[in-house]
């Protein structure tokens, strides 16, 4: 499903170059849970910033179903953004002025659902993640883990098959961690694949599969 | 539908700002549309002499027979006076170094619907010599006894229709006359009548509204004259044959000075092209510098509403969203906010023929006209296409994760 073939991420300071990514070689199948750890600056973050196509790199392939993402302009890899992975942040990265509904709605009103549908999706999806009750507050009257199920919520409103998640427990206590990693289980065991990068080894229990990256490439 | 949706969502939390660019834009462009009336105004006018072919004539008012028509007590000693002119005018025809003599006389007073009208005679060579009244609608097809109005007040008369008028000298009379056009807005009036040592269009031409235009034919005097008085304004245009030295032109003239004033119509021309450069010189930098205050004012609003809104839109990013559609939703937003000052302006042009005939708009040698509307469009896209470029330019390049990330810092 995912496959990355030497993929290398420079970033150029001054004459200096400074890789991020060093030569990034793997594949994730289809319904895999895999986490992703290494230490801070370690180039995490950015292969998964890449593998949602959030990212751009400079040398490499980047499969995703057997599409050469690096060939595709900006429309079509917004389109696999949208149709394909969903994603969870650390802070969320939710609208806090518009309601939890509108924040949920978002991937669909990008999509190609008919605006009739949006609020019924966007309500089921509120519903699977336990906030159905909250929908109407605006995001920012809601707890840091009530913003993460919201999070949660918008990343799988458009049944994506990915789920890339950085970080999703950064915020939260030991109890609501706990909570929104065994919500991330739940949806690999719905079948969808879920790649999780973290610093902490707890979390990292939840997943299947764990990679380690240390300064750019993989060990 | 998603798009509009989204649409509407930007314009969520930031009305005031919008409101203050609406009234702000309206503003401008208003003052623009009414600056761009009064070049308008005279410029017509100057068209119409340009385009004439009495450039080289000479402008004469019969100052002697203006006062003795004011001196009259009775109609009969008027008619008299006005019978001074004929022969004035068939003198000057008959010779042999006069090409052409152009006058205007109106018959009045008559009613419609009981408002106020006149009729307007033109000779055959008056509609030969201004063949930009062919352009306003001054056709008579070939009906020597039609008319042609113009007015907003004949609108419900079509084409081929009759209308009838009241004549009230001394007596009430009505005729029916055969309509054969309609005048276009302004409703110019070739007139002849003004006097006065400085002379420009608006002794010439005039946007009247209350004028039904006849031609001057033996037929039609001898009708009018009948049920009305049929009147000159003591002026006219003479234009000389070509090759007419210039001691028999000046003679003649001259001769005619002893009863009045003359001044050749370049210089009537001149003096309205004059006027056209002092009001696009007096207006220009006024103009020019409320429209840039407001196409910056709109320019910085649209950047900071733009800033205020660059998280929303990294986030749309995440959610799928491409450049290209994030692009369009700020352009459509962008054009909905500068199209209601555009909109309004238009639909005051649109308007203003209705509102001045209503009396609802009585400024001062000011002509509104729909040339101004491609001036509006063209500030509307400009201003709208350099603040959406301006609002591209940070996110150009950058992959989502880069502008999220810039926003968040």
């Amino acid at each position: 499903m995912i496959k990355l073939e030497d993929v290398k991420k420079i970033y150029k300071m001054g004459t200096d170059k400074f890789y991020a990514l060093d030569g990034v070689s793997l594949e994730i199948n289809k319904g895999e849970f895999v986490s992703i750890q290494g230490a801070s600056g370690s180039g995490k973050t950015t292969l998964l910033n890449i593998m949602g196509c959030l990212d751009n790199f400079e040398e490499g392939s980047y499969y995703l179903d057997d599409v050469d993402i690096r060939r595709l302009n900006d429309s079509k890899k917004s389109k696999i953004r949208n149709k394909k992975i969903g994603f969870v942040f650390q802070d969320f990265a939710l609208i806090n002025s518009k309601s939890v509904l509108f924040n949920i709605m978002l991937p669909l009103l990008f999509s190609d659902v008919p605006f009739r549908k949006i609020k019924k999706l966007a309500a089921i999806a509120a519903e699977k993640v336990g906030i159905k009750d909250q929908v109407h507050k605006k995001a920012n009257q809601l707890s840091g883990g009530q913003r993460q199920r919201v999070a949660i919520a918008r990343a799988i409103v458009n049944d994506p098959e990915i789920i890339l998640a950085d970080e999703p427990t950064g915020a939260l206590d030991s109890k609501t961690s706990e909570q929104i990693m065994l919500l991330l289980k739940q949806l690999n065991e719905s079948g969808i694949t879920v790649i999780v990068v973290t610093h902490d080894d707890k979390v990292a229990g939840y997943c299947g599969r764990h990679l380690f990256i240390s300064d750019g490439k993989l060990v | 539908m998603n798009t509009i949706y989204l649409i509407m969502k930007f314009f969520k939390g930031i009305k005031i700002h919008v409101a203050f660019l609406i009234i702000m834009m309206t503003f401008s462009i208003f003052l623009g549309v009414i600056a761009y009336g009064t070049v308008k105004y005279i410029t017509i006018g100057r068209d119409f002499i340009d385009s004439s072919e009495v450039k080289e004539g000479y402008y004469y008012c019969d100052r002697a027979l203006y006062d003795e028509e004011s001196d009259c007590l009775y109609e009969d000693e008027v008619k008299e006076v006005y019978r001074k002119f004929d022969a004035q005018v068939e003198k000057l025809k008959n010779n042999e170094n006069v090409e052409k003599v152009l006058y205007t006389k109106t018959a009045n007073p008559l009613d419609y619907n009981e408002k106020s009208t006149n009729i307007i005679l033109y000779s055959e060579e008056l509609l030969e010599a201004f063949p930009e009244l062919k352009k306003y609608g001054v056709d008579f097809k070939e009906n020597e006894s039609a008319c042609i109005l113009g007015s907003r007040m004949f609108n419900q008369i079509s084409e081929g229709e009759k209308i009838e008028l009241t004549f009230y000298s001394p007596e009430k009379h009505t005729r029916t006359f055969d309509v054969v056009g309609h005048l276009d807005f302004p409703y110019p009036i070739i007139k002849i009548s003004g006097c006065g040592t400085y002379l420009d269009f608006s002794h010439i031409i005039e946007y009247s509204g209350y004028f039904i235009i006849m031609k001057e034919t033996e037929e039609n005097i001898r009708m009018l004259e009948e049920i009305a008085l049929v009147a000159p304004y003591y002026n006219m245009i003479i234009v000389f044959k070509d090759g007419v030295e210039s001691e028999v032109r000046e003679s003649i003239l001259s001769e005619l000075e002893d009863s009045g004033t003359w001044a050749p119509v370049s210089e009537v021309y001149d003096n309205t092209a004059a006027q056209i450069e002092n009001k696009i010189k007096e207006n220009t930098p006024r103009i020019f510098f409320l429209l840039c205050i407001s196409s910056i004012a709109f320019f910085s609003t649209s950047i900071l509403l733009i800033n205020k809104k660059n998280r929303e839109n990294s986030i749309y990013y995440l959610c799928g969203c491409s450049k290209r559609k994030n692009t369009l939703i700020v352009f459509i937003s962008l054009c909905m906010i500068s199209a209601v000052p555009v909109l309004l302006n238009i639909v005051f042009v649109k308007l203003w023929p209705y509102l001045q005939w209503k009396g609802l708009a009585n400024f001062d040698s000011i002509l509104i006209t729909g040339d101004v509307i491609p001036f509006i469009l063209m500030y509307f896209l400009i201003t709208v296409l350099i603040t959406v470029c301006a609002l591209l330019i940070p996110s150009a390049g950058r992959s989502p994760i880069v502008y999220l990330k810039g926003v968040e810092r």
